[in-house]
């Protein structure tokens, strides 16, 4: 028989795995790390570790779903709440996807006015991101698994060459003691940063939709295991160099490695290896919209392919460039009084299909 | 129309139809009954005619119609009825024997034409392995596969295309291990081309792309026997055009074009140095002009400070911008290219010698364009040429990628290259990804990729293709 490599499923295990490699750490490397700094001072790693166990939780459970079931999250949520309470939660999903867009993509918008351009307004090359996030929704989710099958080697190389640059000048002892800032400061700082987490939520959305190997779970619980370890790597190296001034680095990426002795020497070789994070770093950003046109699709059983992007993409659009002066009012509201709500949609809330086991034994009998 | 057994009046309607001064109608005897034999005088094997057709009829004094087929000598011979299969019999360099008081013709398969020798194809030229590459004649093409592969499973099916070409057009595979769907669907493609003329195979390939706007090649092609067998073996389906040299293959991956046939001849070490070198050099030469004009327009931190005050000096008193002189260059470049191409063999030189020295030369010391502009559109112009293959489609890609990061700089080259990347990651054709086995990525099939691995490595065909059979190798 012909083994087809075009699987009915649109993802693999292994896909996933790479997904979680190629994007998840990659918004959380521009700013994230002085807002931390800020927060918890040196204890910002703690402050992520409490948020990547959250992550974790919800990523288990969402797992032990997964080897129960086959169904896809909308198929679970219309056997719980009707098909009409469905489309309500889902685009509810919509509206929190939209939500956890923003920041992410003012914040690289910013990123590069403030360290790539300097004498050109972003309207202009910023507008890219908007085609690259149109074009990718355009596709079928397909396309996420086969992108982190290219784009987890630029995720490596760059982050690795990042680090290797930076291990140079890091004061390792800087981030000691541990936990002197106390639960407070260090719980403030996972609060505050919530919204750059909350990653279990993808796996959400590729339950039902991907191929299931044999130990998937402990495949996709490694790789995410994996990214973990790369941002609090980030976060420990970051604060080893900048310490108490590591609030002031409003763009870590840019900042880490570019007092290295090399770069005297050689130039800022430093950022081809940002050049190679900024690939899967626009297709990360654009993941938020890319999942909110495939919910939209799903929810008003849209069948033309440029109806949802457009709506998103241009609402996206809109919203970045009209409350554009706005930026650190609107990050401070989401930071501040909306991270609840996304930890309720990302990790909460997917936990009550912990109970599908019970419900299809119920259907059975 | 039918024939009818009245001899005159089925010549009087065949002459209707041909009536073009190439077209020979013989008076013969038959036996005491009259006959007609007519063929394509340019195209007819006369010599075998007179002797296999010609030369036992003349000895026949008196036969049974119904045995005549027993007379002639041709181990090609066919009974036709009808005058359009008459008329298409002759066309295509077949005699055809009419016969007075008999309802069918007799048609022989006794064309000779001129055809090329068989010689080492241009395009594909290799230090080590077989110099034969394929011809434009398609009976001499399948020869040389039967010669290649002497098995029962390689299969034709022939196939005509073309309103008046009418070409002769094969399928070439291998039962068992091909994908009969993909046969299936090719023959079916085939079948619907309507056009006037089928040339060349790169009429034919235009049909077999599933995209048909699209700038990425979506059908394989070689020139090599050996590396079509090759080919074939892995489950592809090859498709031979009569008049043409080159054999088209389906499924396309991208990888193959950075896999040179010398590299199957050659160590495996060598082998993926090579590869590497290739796939480095085109992106090389794809990137470098746009990356070179983002970084001097808006990115001046890219480059470092030792090149940079060179650059600066370089450019003092260039009338353009970084670049409208690239793009210049480039074009420039694109102009001579073409040029050398299509001009004769002895102008040649004398365009090498007055674009690349004089031109090229002159323009840096009159102060038009930099030398540093002048040498990375020379080392991008090389560097695409490592892949042959890719050169119509990249030569494309490296004049929007110049004009995007001319014009928003190296975000802009990055969303343009993830725009490509997103195109060709998700674009298939006949149900394989085009860039398999990176994406997705098929782990098995990574050892003959960039890395070229061990010959006992390749124990299966490549899974990225759908092919029956996956095992090639018997190991212990």
């Amino acid at each position: 028989m012909i083994e087809n490599i075009n699987h009915n499923k649109q993802l693999k295990t292994r896909q996933i795995c790479l997904f979680f490699i190629a994007f998840t750490p990659l918004t959380k490397l521009f700013s994230m790390p002085s807002v931390l700094a800020l927060l918890s001072s040196h204890d910002l790693w703690i402050s992520a570790l409490i948020n990547v166990v959250i992550d974790l939780i919800t990523l288990f459970f969402l797992i032990s779903v997964a080897k129960r079931t086959d169904k896809t999250y909308f198929e679970m949520l219309k056997d719980f709440f009707g098909n009409v309470g469905a489309k309500i939660i889902c685009t509810l999903y919509v509206v929190f996807f939209l939500l956890k867009s923003i920041v992410p993509i003012t914040e690289q918008k910013n990123y590069l006015e403030a360290t790539l351009y300097l004498s050109m307004p972003s309207f202009l090359y910023f507008f890219g991101f908007f085609i690259v996030a149109f074009y990718l929704a355009t596709k079928k989710m397909r396309v996420l698994g086969r992108l982190s099958d290219v784009l987890f080697s630029f995720t490596l190389s760059g982050f690795l060459t990042l680090i290797f640059l930076s291990l140079n000048n890091v004061d390792f002892t800087s981030v000691l003691p541990i936990g002197a800032m106390g639960f407070k400061n260090i719980f403030a700082g996972s609060y505050h940063t919530f919204s750059w987490f909350g990653d279990a939520v993808y796996m959400v959305f590729f339950l039902g939709n991907f191929i299931k190997t044999k130990r998937f779970g402990i495949k996709i619980v490694a790789s995410y295991l994996v990214n973990a370890v790369m941002v609090l790597l980030f976060l420990i190296v970051f604060y080893g160099i900048f310490t108490s001034i590591a609030f002031r680095q409003r763009f870590a990426l840019t900042e880490i490695a570019k007092y290295t002795t090399v770069i005297s020497n050689t130039g800022r070789i430093d950022y081809l290896a940002i050049i190679s994070l900024l690939f899967p770093c626009i297709i990360s950003t654009a993941l938020p919209l890319f999942l909110a046109c495939k919910i939209l699709e799903q929810v008003f059983n849209i069948k033309n392919k440029f109806i949802s992007p457009l709506i998103i993409i241009g609402l996206t659009f809109l919203f970045v460039w009209i409350f554009e002066e706005y930026y650190y009012s609107i990050k401070g509201f989401i930071l501040n009084i909306l991270s609840f709500i996304l930890l309720v949609f990302s990790n909460i809330f997917p936990l009550i299909f912990i109970f599908t086991k019970n419900k299809e034994k119920y259907e059975k009998n | 129309m039918n024939l009818s057994k009245n001899l005159d009046e089925n010549l009087t309607k065949i002459k209707e139809i041909l009536a073009s001064d190439d077209i020979i109608f013989l008076d013969v005897d038959v036996g005491k009954n009259k006959g007609s034999l007519i063929f394509a005088g340019e195209i007819a094997d006369k010599n075998a005619l007179s002797q296999e057709v010609l030369k036992p009829l003349k000895a026949l004094e008196q036969i049974d119609l119904s045995s005549l087929s027993q007379v002639f000598l041709c181990a090609e011979q066919k009974q036709v009825e009808e005058i359009e299969k008459i008329v298409e019999e002759v066309v295509t360099g077949n005699s055809v024997l009419l016969v007075d008081g008999l309802e069918s013709a007799f048609s022989f398969g006794l064309k000779k034409f001129e055809k090329r020798s068989i010689m080492e194809p241009p395009t594909s030229t290799v230090i080590k392995g077989p110099r034969e590459g394929f011809v434009e004649s398609l009976p001499v093409n399948i020869s040389m596969m039967r010669r290649k592969i002497c098995s029962p499973d390689l299969k034709f099916i022939n196939l005509r295309a073309g309103r008046f070409s009418d070409t002769a057009v094969s399928i070439c595979y291998i039962d068992g291990i091909a994908d009969k769907n993909l046969v299936e669907t090719l023959k079916k493609k085939l079948q619907a081309i309507n056009i006037d003329a089928v040339l060349d195979s790169s009429y034919v390939s235009k049909f077999l792309g599933e995209h048909r706007r699209s700038i990425f090649k979506q059908v394989g092609n070689t020139e090599k026997p050996d590396i079509l067998a090759a080919k074939i073996l892995e489950g592809r389906v090859a498709v031979f055009v009569d008049g043409s040299p080159i054999a088209l293959t389906v499924p396309y991956l991208l990888i193959e074009d950075f896999q040179s046939p010398s590299d199957y001849y050659a160590s495996s070490y060598s082998a993926t140095i090579s590869r590497i070198i290739r796939a480095i050099s085109v992106m090389l030469s794809l990137f470098t002009p746009a990356f070179f004009v983002a970084s001097e327009l808006f990115h001046l931190q890219f480059i470092p400070f030792a090149f940079l005050l060179t650059i600066e000096n370089s450019i003092k008193g260039i009338p353009l911008s970084p670049s409208y002189e690239m793009f210049f260059t480039l074009l420039i470049f694109e102009i001579l290219n073409e040029a050398s191409i299509r001009m004769p063999r002895y102008v040649g030189m004398v365009v090498s010698i007055v674009g690349g020295l004089v031109l090229g030369e002159t323009a840096v010391s009159a102060g038009i364009i930099s030398a540093p502009t002048l040498m990375i559109v020379a080392f991008s112009g090389i560097c695409l040429y490592t892949v042959p293959e890719l050169v119509q489609t990249f030569s494309v890609l490296r004049f929007l990628f110049l004009i995007i990061a001319g014009s928003i700089g190296a975000y802009g080259l990055i969303c343009s290259a993830l725009l490509i990347l997103i195109y060709i990651t998700s674009f298939e054709t006949y149900n394989t990804p085009l860039c398999a086995p990176f994406s997705p990525l098929i782990t098995k099939d990574l050892k003959d990729s960039i890395y070229k691995g061990f010959f006992i490595e390749h124990e299966y065909r490549p899974k990225s293709l759908n092919n029956f059979n996956k095992k090639r190798m018997k190991t212990k």
